[in-house]
């Protein structure tokens, strides 16, 4: 197992037990290059549809930073700490028709550019 | 003529981008990107602008204009970085030492009453808004979910909210409030320092 999927794991049973404002149905632990050159450390949580347009900003924020709190105290007791942010993004996989984009088509070749 | 960039008006932009009010019908992935973007930008220029009045009180629009171009994204995003680090339990022992008197400054800063919350909501929403404007602006693999749009106008939203209150808290004799502007005149210093200061266009 190597180091990245040990925290994933760590993040996921923790995730699993910790009582969330929000309940991500799952995780996924991967690095990022942030604006400064600098790796860091990057939760993607899938969160279930939300009750209205969108989450609950103050109940979304508190279940990024917990959980951002939670991987920094792991990788710093791991020593894995990169340089960079920890960002958790959130997204869904329950999306309606409605609320999910057009693809963008290209151009005909009558259209200008 | 001085036309300020306010960030009330950027964040009007980005609600009618995501379709805050839209009606049933699939959104277009072009204003999703533009929504989370200018999102982002409305939390920019709110940094900004308060950091050039944290610097010149008294500046007219023309020089607040003019310093407020001091800032870069990367400025503000290393010193939102340092904001976090503040927050969190780490001993300043165990922080590195390019960011440890910074760290220390803005624990020093806030009197004893910790980091404001509300601070740490404009950091971590600058960082998280700030990579979710990259993804927008640039990845061609990007989320195209209206309630993921949504939820960053929410966060900037959120954010520049927050920072109405640090600023207006200088204002306020009540201890834990001017503990609290002092820390978010700390951070906008600090966000100077790192974009490098002063500079001509």
């Amino acid at each position: 197992m190597d180091r990245s999927e040990e925290l994933n794991e760590r993040v996921s049973t923790w995730v699993d037990s910790a009582e969330l404002p929000i309940q991500p149905k799952r995780i996924e632990l991967s690095t990022f290059e942030d604006a400064l050159g600098q790796d860091g450390w990057q939760v993607t949580i899938t969160l279930p549809h939300p009750i209205g347009s969108t989450w609950d900003q103050e109940a979304l924020f508190k279940t990024r930073r917990a959980i951002s709190n939670e991987l920094d105290r792991i990788t710093a007791e791991l020593d894995a700490g990169l340089p960079g942010s920890t960002l958790v993004n959130a997204t869904t996989d329950e999306a309606l028709d409605d609320e999910t984009a057009l693809e963008d088509t290209p151009p005909t070749e009558t259209e200008e550019l | 003529m001085t036309r300020p960039i306010y960030a009330d008006t950027l964040l009007k932009t980005a609600s009618n981008l995501a379709g805050v009010k839209a009606g049933a019908g699939r959104p277009a992935l072009a204003d999703l990107r533009r929504a989370t973007s200018t999102a982002y930008y409305a939390l920019f220029h709110q940094i900004t602008r308060h950091g050039a009045y944290n610097f010149l009180p008294n500046a007219s629009e023309e020089v607040a204009a003019e310093i407020s171009r001091w800032y870069s994204h990367t400025g503000i995003l290393r010193s939102a970085q340092l904001v976090i680090k503040a927050q969190s339990n780490a001993s300043l022992k165990s922080i590195g030492k390019d960011d440890r008197s910074a760290v220390m400054a803005l624990r020093e800063a806030s009197q004893g009453h910790g980091i404001p919350s509300k601070l740490i909501v404009v950091a971590d929403s600058f960082q998280s808004l700030q990579n979710a404007r990259h993804r927008a602006d640039y990845d061609s693999i990007y989320d195209p979910f209206r309630p993921v749009t949504l939820s960053h106008v929410a966060d900037a939203t959120a954010a520049v909210k927050a920072s109405w209150w640090l600023w207006r808290s200088k204002e306020l004799v009540q201890v834990k409030r001017s503990a609290a502007h002092a820390t978010y005149s700390c951070f906008l210093s600090l966000a100077m320092m790192k974009s490098g200061g002063p500079k001509g266009r």
